[in-house]
């Protein structure tokens, strides 16, 4: 009993067991996850491990979570966001919620704002934000009457930890706290974490990069399919065991392909840019080959697929396809080309969910239908029926609204979509985003048959064995850049794709 | 490299200063440009005209611009004000009556065009309460509300005045609302309307800019999820700014009536209506289309530079036709220059910083 009392005390934030059911899913099992006091506790995963999850109920975001939570020992129940904030516990979220037109002090002390005689104290508001301001040293860099619109992405990200400093939290979370930011200011961010980390308070770290677990988190929490894996400290684990805990056993490459043939180049790009986004990227595609694509969030994966698809502009380089250089001006010539992409986020820029499935395939092809300025959607049953043979979209009603489709059966009708304008070049983004196994597997198997009949497939996903299990070659950007590639002769793992796109040099094949 | 990025900062400063106070370099132009080409444009009288016509827009514009920082629109305005001015019209009408019409003397008409007044205040609250119920709690667009409310309001109107216009029985008021205090040249303007206009717009002025409901009311505006986390009341919020746009538009009307001893039930049918007009003022004006920033004075300067603009084409013998072009092409311009910038903004979006600063060195080089 008296053991159990110390291990309270030790812990500012002690979850204990907790779990949370989505329907169909337990996205969170029987987490156990502590953080000391002082201590920079980073948390790692892979996509839908868990950790957003475990974050959001930290933010007191579900009433419905199991388990316990004790912050400097005392147990709290983190129901409301309100609840979460009173307890001590303040995020910082990727996405930053700003109120872009109004100014610094406003947004640090919105809904607080000071009085006096029933007005608003503009001194006593102005004195209040620099005092604020000093906590990440930006007093005197930053008015506090500016705009928040023409504050840099970096100050905002520190004008937003400031906020949270200001209420003197207990538990600070930390969401990819350097996603948006430059090297110089990585090291601004690190310093600064050193000192809230001296002031005695928790912080959960979370984050994709390896590198800065190694270089700011004092233990580190793996999670996998909503399971706590291992929790140890960084100083006694490697970047490869780390990773290893992350991708799991997984089973040697069992996946058997008949030997295809791949053939000549089709598509060529160099020094492919689109500023500020993707820089110079070389690269060629052979017919019928399938190019994986990897990096973490925010390398520029679909950035890339974006400009080579027509969809963002292409600043400066070549862009070859079947040896004729051609200027990818938009989507829809592009399509015409014959170079399709598919979009990684389905239900805004991929379907309409309101129509039915047939129009949504036809969506693509209504050049082919039409004649004479009239569009005769009977030319093209021979298509879908193909297709949704093919592609054993259930239930077969072609006329069925979209949105009354399962995801798996959504993504099916839009990669028909794309299908239907017999590409040359289909590029997929994240194909197999949210869909069940059953369509995950099958969507593999088209797209190796696709690869059979000679199309070329650009495959970008952050699913590593869909990567590895598809890929002939894999392509691997960093910050925008390409810094190599993987042969499939070199043998491909996850856990090498994964350091790969952590830029670790020794796990690529080709250094560009 | 260093000061290069800091004359564009400067730069973007100076443009963003330069946007904020636009309708000030709006209004100086516009007045240089007639000034040079019709200089009779600034007599004593048209300008006291000039002001006397803008100010049914300048009141129903503050509420309009309040709802509009809140992040909505309130396109009932139009109806709102008809009711303002049929309301006042017969309840005067009926009020007099009851008081015992010229016999009662001073007093009866006092008491009656307060109960009056009362009444299509009354009439603009309620509506604007409704408004805000429906848009604040019920969370229904406010484009769906407002526009229901525009039609059932006009069909109120219809049914309250039996298609006709309604006079007041007496002229009591209209000689007292439009007549000026002073007699100097130019200042003629100070009417009691005048003056009430004034009032209110820097009333709400003040509210914005010195209170914390007005400081509250932006964030609202600007960021409503991050204002709900905040702690700040987001659906009381929305909800007066509706109930003070019902207020100033049934004001707006019911003192236009009363300086036209007469309320028609559809007024601004014909031509530009005043939704239109008050909308266009707004937006020149500065508000954000999206929430968040604008100013009540800034509405009703523009509201004086649209106005300018009408009367100037009427004085070069320009028609109506001309005046409905000048405002859509005016308008026209402004919604193009916000989208765009919006449009702008949203191509930056998920830029990685250290890929622009590769990328502004890449561009010197070539």
């Amino acid at each position: 009993m008296a053991d159990q009392e110390t291990d309270k005390s030790q812990f500012m934030l002690d979850m204990r067991g907790v779990s949370k059911q989505f329907p169909g899913t337990l996205a969170v099992d029987k987490v156990d996850f502590q953080v000391k006091a002082g201590e920079v506790h980073a948390l790692m995963g892979e996509n839908g491990a868990g950790k957003s999850t475990l974050m959001k109920m930290l933010a007191g975001a579900f009433g419905d979570y199991t388990g316990d939570v004790y912050i400097a020992g005392e147990a709290i129940r983190l129901s409301t966001p309100n609840t979460a904030k009173q307890a001590g516990v303040a995020m910082i979220y990727q996405e930053l919620t700003i109120a872009y037109n109004r100014s610094v002090q406003e947004n640090i002390f919105a809904g607080n704002i000071p009085t006096k005689h029933r007005l608003v104290d503009k001194a006593a508001l102005r004195r209040m934000t620099i005092d604020t301001l000093k906590l990440v040293k930006l007093d005197g860099k930053v008015d506090p009457a500016t705009p928040m619109k023409n504050i840099s992405q970096h100050e905002s990200q520190l004008i937003e930890i400031a906020k949270a400093l200001k209420d003197e939290p207990k538990v600070l979370v930390m969401d990819e706290p350097t996603s948006a930011l430059t090297n110089d200011e990585v090291e601004t961010m690190y310093s600064l974490i050193r000192e809230v980390k001296a002031k005695g308070i928790a912080i959960v770290y979370i984050s994709h990069h390896l590198q800065e677990v190694f270089e700011i988190a004092d233990r580190v929490t793996v999670l996998r399919d909503g399971k706590r894996i291992n929790t140890c400290n960084v100083k006694d684990v490697t970047k490869e065991q780390l990773v290893e805990m992350m991708v799991g056993e997984k089973l040697a490459d069992f996946y058997k392909r008949t030997n295809k043939e791949i053939g000549d180049v089709i598509l060529e790009v160099e020094n492919l840019t689109h500023y500020g986004f993707v820089h110079g990227a070389s690269f060629h595609l052979r017919k019928g080959e399938i190019l994986g694509l990897t990096g973490l969030a925010g390398s520029g994966r679909t950035e890339l697929g974006r400009v080579l698809g027509g969809i963002d502009p292409m600043n400066v380089g070549t862009y070859k396809l079947e040896g004729e250089s051609i200027k990818p001006k938009d989507m829809n010539y592009m399509v015409r080309k014959g170079v399709a992409y598919l979009t990684e986020n389905r239900k805004k820029e991929g379907l309409s969910l309101r129509l039915s499935a047939q129009d949504n395939v036809f969506s693509a092809i209504i050049p082919q239908l039409s004649r004479g300025g009239f569009t005769f959607p009977g030319r093209g049953t021979k298509t879908i029926n193909d297709l949704y043979e093919a592609l054993h979209v259930v239930p077969n009603d072609k006329k069925i609204t979209v949105s009354n489709l399962s995801g798996g059966n959504q993504q099916k009708v839009l990669l028909a979509k794309w299908m239907a304008t017999k590409p040359k070049v289909l590029i997929l983004d994240e194909p197999t985003r949210g869909v069940d196994v059953g369509a995950k597997k099958l969507i593999h198997d088209v797209i190796e048959s696709l690869a059979a009949e000679g199309v070329s497939v650009l495959l970008i996903s952050s699913d590593l064995p869909e990567l590895v299990q598809l890929s002939d070659r894999i392509l691997v950007l960093q910050n925008g850049h390409l810094i190599g590639e993987m042969n499939k002769e070199d043998g491909f793992s996850d856990k090498k794709v994964l350091l790969a796109a952590n830029g670790e040099r020794s796990a690529l094949s080709v250094e560009f | 490299m260093r000061d290069k990025n800091l004359n564009s900062k400067l730069k973007n400063n100076f443009g963003a200063k330069a946007n904020d106070s636009r309708i000030y370099i709006f209004l100086v132009i516009v007045f240089v440009i007639i000034a040079a080409i019709y200089p009779a444009f600034f007599t004593s009288g048209s300008i006291k005209a000039l002001v006397s016509t803008s100010l049914i827009y300048i009141i129903v514009g503050v509420g309009f611009t309040y709802v509009m920082i809140g992040g909505n629109f309130d396109l009932s305005i139009g109806s709102i004000i008809n009711a303002g001015a049929v309301v006042t019209m017969g309840e005067f009408n009926r009020f007099y009556k009851i008081f015992g019409g010229v016999e009662g003397g001073d007093s009866a008409l006092i008491k009656a065009w307060i109960l009056a007044f009362a009444c299509a205040i009354g009439v603009g609250l309620l509506i604007g309460f409704v408004n805000g119920f429906l848009v604040a709690k019920v969370k229904v667009h406010s484009f769906i509300v407002t526009i229901g409310m525009l039609t059932t309001v006009a069909g109120f109107v219809y049914t309250y005045s039996h298609g006709n216009s309604i006079s007041a029985n007496t002229y009591s008021l209209v000689d007292v609302i439009d007549k000026s205090f002073v007699k100097i040249p130019y200042l003629e303007v100070f009417t009691p309307r005048f003056v009430i206009a004034i009032i209110l717009v820097v009333v709400f002025e003040f509210i914005l800019l010195k209170t914390k409901w007005g400081y509250d009311l932006f964030m609202v505006g600007s960021n409503k999820e991050s204002s709900f986390f905040a702690g700040i009341n987001t659906v009381k919020k929305v909800w007066i700014t509706f109930i003070i746009s019902g207020f100033t538009a049934a004001l707006g009307g019911s003192l236009f009536a009363v300086s036209m001893n007469a309320a028609v039930p559809n007024f601004g049918e014909r031509g530009i209506a005043p939704l239109m007009f008050v909308l266009a003022a707004t937006i020149i004006g500065g508000t954000a289309m999206l929430g968040g920033s604008g100013s009540v004075v800034k509405t009703a300067v523009a509201t004086i530079v649209i106005q300018s603009i009408f009367s100037f084409l009427i004085s070069m013998g320009m028609g109506f036709d001309a005046q409905v072009l000048a405002a859509g092409v005016v308008l026209g311009a402004v919604v193009f220059f916000e989208s765009f910038s919006v449009y702008r903004q949203g191509l930056k979006e998920g830029e990685r910083p250290a890929l622009v600063l590769e990328a502004e060195q890449l561009r010197l080089k070539k």
